[in-house]
């Protein structure tokens, strides 16, 4: 293609360099200036380096990022943000974390599936609505070997650990609902649910203050201590009945709310949550 | 001023790591000396806000670390850290690894982010192993990745313990360069075991022995503290403090009487670390 035959005029030239031509002009004269040494001199002329500069930059960030896997791109899709999805990346490569959420499931369900009927009450009550809340731990930064290296930077633990949660619950919770598939379990002891979802709501607000090891320890203390004194009183039903039931969601609704506020709080204070 | 202590303490449980004292970081490298346990890598962490100190105020770029949560993240957006040990994760690329430190960083953007993860990773020569699983890489290469996440942002406060370990001489002295670069608008304060680092590359020198200062001012005046105490002869000086045979065959003996014959040599900073090491041991009733 050296020995073309035409040159494009200086008009054309410039209307191409402008990015004003339509797309058949476009394209014409980019076939015919990659070919033509001549050409391609008087176009990179019209074209400033500064101009060039934002080009190359999305250029050179492309070819430097490695293409996200199926799941990622999926996440994208569905809305996820960017910068999560770097974090779930970066969560994905703690498998131990995820290894032990799994295992406290299952070893949970054997054990659980062991005991008599008057046992399983106890031992859901002290431990069901626990796990959930060791999860959140696991997941977060117990194990995680970048833990000092996150805490000398300004990204919001919070989210991190919300996000880590969120995989830590996804690969825990299939076999926590499986259990309750198991024939002799009584539909009522679905009822550990709220308290679950109350004592990790609370374990999370806390996390914004505290360390997760921590933040957990005072969680389960407080539940384990609570079980304690309502079986000592025969108080147990307490917790299924639907006073009980009622507290917890209050309890969850009071920790949501302020979980939002500390969200908000670490906004206004100049922390990304 | 880019970052300053006032009396500032650190006690683990009943155990002192560090004794009440006051620094000022001003730009420039600032080696950090002294033996294992003189509380090098606390001090460090105190600076790189991961720990809280028990006593004193610490600011970082005019916020103070020690003050409300407001303050402690605005200092942090100033500030770059490499631990001692960094657990990589090897299932990740350096790519990844870097990409998720900015994000922690708060770079959003993801195209800006993404060019300045590979800024870093030209800084350190590692461009071309961006793909590469961590697993993959060299001892060498690690820590330059490791190094690489703690310029990420040019803050101006850049805190690195131990960041040549691991590092052959070729990628020393390209560390040397990089960081010699950095405190010309930089704080680089690095805790090192290498005295050649320090005479190479630092400003200033600062000394811990027991969690306490015992030594702060510039490498010529930590070297002067050595001056007409080092001797070269064939024989160890009665009553040195320290010796070696060097690989001339001749033996470096700092303090003690010269032996006859016994030349007078221009210390070095190991010489001077060690004369103080030695002093300082033997006040303290500790046999160097």
């Amino acid at each position: 293609m050296t020995d073309t035959q035409w040159h494009a005029g200086p008009e054309l030239l410039r209307r191409y360099a402008e990015g004003s031509l339509d797309h058949v002009g476009q394209a014409a004269v980019e076939t015919h200036v990659s070919g033509c040494a001549e050409c391609r001199d008087h176009a990179s002329a019209l074209v400033s380096p500064s101009e060039l500069e934002p080009t190359w930059d999305r250029v050179l960030a492309t070819v430097t990022a490695p293409p996200p896997g199926l799941l990622f791109r999926a996440l994208a899709r569905l809305g996820v943000r960017d910068t999560d999805i770097v974090v779930l990346r970066a969560s994905a490569n703690l498998v131990l974390a995820l290894a032990i959420a799994c295992a406290a499931a299952i070893c949970f369900a054997l054990v659980a599936a062991q005991l008599r009927t008057s046992q399983q009450e106890l031992f859901y009550l002290a431990l069901a609505p626990l796990l959930p809340a060791i999860l959140v731990a696991g997941a977060y930064d117990s194990t995680d070997p970048l833990r000092e290296l996150a805490e000398a930077t300004p990204h919001s633990r919070l989210r991190v650990a919300l996000l880590r949660t969120v995989v830590a619950v996804i690969g825990a919770l299939p076999l926590v609902l499986g259990m309750g598939l198991v024939p002799q379990f009584e539909p009522s002891l679905a009822a550990w649910l709220l308290p679950s979802l109350a004592l990790t709501s609370v374990l999370l607000v806390l996390l914004t203050w505290w360390p997760a090891t921590t933040s957990v320890v005072v969680v389960a203390t407080g539940w384990l201590v609570t079980v304690g004194l309502l079986r000592a009183g025969s108080g147990l039903d307490l917790v299924t009945a639907a006073g009980g039931q009622v507290l917890f969601a209050a309890m969850l609704t009071v920790a949501i709310v302020v979980l939002l506020a500390r969200f908000g709080l670490l906004r206004s204070l100049g922390a990304r949550p | 001023m880019i970052a300053s202590l006032r009396g500032v303490s650190k006690n683990y449980g009943r155990t002192r790591a560090l004794s009440p004292m006051d620094l000022d970081l001003g730009a420039g490298v600032i080696g950090l000396l002294g033996p294992n346990g003189a509380g090098k890598s606390t001090l460090l962490r105190l600076l790189a806000t991961a720990q809280q100190p028990t006593t004193g105020v610490i600011t970082v770029a005019g916020h103070d670390v020690t003050g409300s949560v407001a303050e402690r993240t605005q200092a942090r957006r100033s500030l770059g850290y490499l631990p001692q040990e960094v657990g990589l994760p090897n299932r990740a690329t350096a790519f990844d690894f870097l990409d998720y430190i900015a994000v922690l960083k708060e770079w959003t953007e993801s195209q800006s982010r993404h060019l300045e993860v590979r800024r870093v990773l030209e800084l350190v020569d590692l461009a071309e192993r961006a793909r590469v699983k961590i697993t993959a890489l060299s001892g060498g290469q690690r820590r330059r990745l490791a190094i690489a996440q703690a310029l990420m942002g040019d803050p101006a406060l850049v805190v690195l313990d131990e960041p040549t370990t691991g590092l052959d001489p070729e990628q020393r002295a390209s560390l040397r360069r990089l960081l010699s670069e950095q405190a010309r608008t930089s704080s680089v304060l690095l805790a090192t075991h290498q005295t050649e680092d320090v005479s190479a590359l630092c400003d200033r020198v600062i000394v811990l022995d027991r969690g306490a200062v015992c030594f702060d001012g510039t490498v010529a005046e930590f070297v002067a503290t050595a001056a007409g105490q080092v001797w070269v002869g064939d024989e160890v000086n009665p009553g040195a403090l320290s010796s070696w045979r060097t690989g001339t065959g001749a033996v470096r003996s700092i303090g003690g009487t010269p032996h006859p014959g016994a030349r007078l040599v221009e210390p070095a900073v190991e010489d001077a670390y060690l004369l103080m090491r030695a002093t300082t041991s033997t006040r303290q009733g500790v046999v160097p």
